[in-house]
């Protein structure tokens, strides 16, 4: 737990800083099949008044900086996104409930020092090069070790053309498709961490497609029954013509700096991965067209049962996908069961007003007014 | 045919050179173009560079738009939405030949998507007039930026 107010103050600057330059960048978060804007309010109001006490079961369980290094194993759902949303849901949730008068001054710093003191020793951990943020660190995540990636590696299969390149990247675009689909269009089921030096010069992204399968949310168990896996990863290796970076977020980018101006042209090898037991155990190429079959057809039947739901159960099932971002830290601390993950059950006396609410306003990068308010403007 | 093979697939960044102009034939279920007359009506930021491809404008505003869309096939369609989320769009994108969205940027997740599945995106699109009446010709042109939505004007 953190007690010292400077270095809240120091913190909250810090994630306000980035999250506000994030914001920016991507801007809309509309959706005409999900309500994204009411569940996340609801999630953020719940996070800030239900996580720091379920934090304190969490770090009373196990080192943070543990936790936090388990995220580098294959498998591991402690990572990128959700260390970036256990900081930033909560001080959200705080910015809707302060103008409310939904937050005590006295207890505020309290709920900041449980939640930041748990997310920065597991943040340094998780990356392990001494940064916090992929934005302190020039855009970069790499979560797995090089003796993961050596494993990835070597399980590549080589992209023989430029359609051999489309068709692998059509194929993984279904599978985060429907991984978005899952999740309630959230960053839980998608993410891409790297670039990670590979053999003879080229760059890996190593791609987590997460909470696909039938037991990952109750709304998944019919249309995912056919899928043989629920979590699966791809993994893509460049030539050194590219210049790739990767947000906490999980969002990569590849950019042309040398030779064909198609960035298809330096896809030169790519491969399918599931996590089995701390590793990454090749996936072969059959059982992954058959995966992204089952997956394409999935995806009609969940689409039409998420748009047969109600609104009111659509925010709930989007605000259990964003409360959920801190399970897997509870998991690695082995006090999943222990804790009460039903949502919404702290914000009902707002929940009408939150789910009123269908746009965020917009988020300019160069405003200075502080994205998260400090401490001690209170 | 338009393939997405054609398109570029990866994220857009301002400094990607341009990809090769040649446009692809239209896709076969698109009726053919007018031989004149293509005005631009919108314009906006492309997920990715990608060739210009025509298709069939459909405005797709609730799930019953894509359902109904999912049982005749979104070959061909090129579809206006407002909203940027990956979601609204899933089960049919892939089979889509552009998509216009009114909100949101490349970094948006419908624009992550559209270009790892070749399916060229305008994001942030802004209309200079009426929005096209489903079932116009439209040439979407990701080529540069700004990306543009063309179309032929109504006679009068």
């Amino acid at each position: 737990m953190i007690t010292d107010r400077a270095a809240l103050d120091r913190l909250i600057a810090y994630h306000g800083r980035i999250a506000r330059a994030m914001t920016a960048e991507r801007t809309a978060l509309t959706s005409a099949l999900i309500p994204v804007t009411p569940y996340i309010l609801v999630a953020c109001v719940e996070a800030y008044r239900r996580w720091p006490e379920m934090i304190r079961v969490i770090t009373g369980a196990a080192d943070p900086a543990v936790i936090g290094a388990s995220g580098r194993r294959p498998g591991s759902q402690v990572d990128a996104v959700r260390l970036w949303s256990l900081a930033n849901l909560p001080l959200v949730g705080r910015q809707v409930l302060r103008p409310l008068g939904g937050c005590d001054p006295q207890d505020d710093a309290a709920r900041l020092g449980v939640i930041l003191g748990l997310w920065e020793p597991a943040a340094r951990a998780f990356r392990g090069d001494g940064h916090r943020q992929a934005a302190d660190a020039g855009l970069v995540v790499r979560r797995y070790d090089p003796e993961v990636i050596e494993t990835v590696a070597a399980g590549l299969d080589p992209v023989t053309d430029p359609g051999d390149a489309a068709r692998r990247q059509r194929d993984a675009a279904a599978l985060a498709a429907y991984a978005f689909l899952c999740n309630f269009d959230t960053r839980a089921g998608y993410q891409d961490s790297g670039p990670y030096p590979g053999p003879a010069g080229t760059q890996l992204i190593v791609r987590d497609v997460l909470r696909i399968g039938p037991d990952a949310w109750p709304w998944t168990a019919r249309a995912s029954a056919d899928l043989p896996v629920g979590d699966v990863t791809v993994a893509f290796a460049y030539d050194d013509g590219v210049r790739i970076t990767c947000n906490d977020w999980g969002t990569s980018r590849v950019q042309v700096v040398a030779g064909p101006d198609d960035p298809r042209a330096h896809l030169c090898a790519a491969g399918a991965f599931l996590p089995r037991d701390g590793r990454f155990v090749p996936l072969p190429p059959a059982d992954f067209d058959d995966l992204v079959t089952a997956v394409r057809a999935a995806q009609r039947t969940l689409y039409r049962e998420i748009a047969a739901m109600d609104r009111n159960a659509r925010i709930d099932a989007g605000a259990l996908v964003y409360f959920s971002f801190l399970r897997p830290f509870a998991a690695a601390a082995g006090v999943d069961e222990r804790l009460d993950w039903r949502v919404p059950l702290a914000s009902t006396d707002l929940y009408p007003l939150l789910c009123a609410i269908e746009e965020t306003p917009e988020i300019r990068a160069d405003d200075p007014t502080p994205y998260y308010a400090p401490l001690d403007r209170w | 045919m338009a393939s997405p093979s054609t398109a570029t697939i990866f994220p857009y960044d301002a400094a990607v050179p341009d990809p090769p102009a040649a446009v692809p034939d239209p896709p076969a279920a698109v009726p053919d173009p007018p031989a004149a007359g293509w005005a631009t009506v919108a314009e906006g930021v492309p997920a990715a560079p990608a060739a210009p491809v025509r298709g069939t404008w459909r405005s797709l505003r609730g799930p019953d738009d894509v359902l109904a869309l999912l049982d005749t096939g979104g070959a061909g369609v090129v579809a206006g939405v407002n909203d940027a989320g990956a979601t609204f769009l899933a089960p049919i994108l892939e089979e889509l030949a552009g998509v216009v969205c009114t909100a949101g940027t490349p970094q948006s997740h419908v624009a992550i998507v559209s270009r790892d599945f070749g399916v060229p995106a305008l994001m942030g699109a802004v209309f200079r007039g009426p929005v096209p009446h489903d079932g116009t010709p439209v040439e979407l042109d990701c080529s540069s930026t700004p990306g543009v939505l063309r179309a032929v004007p109504p006679a009068g």
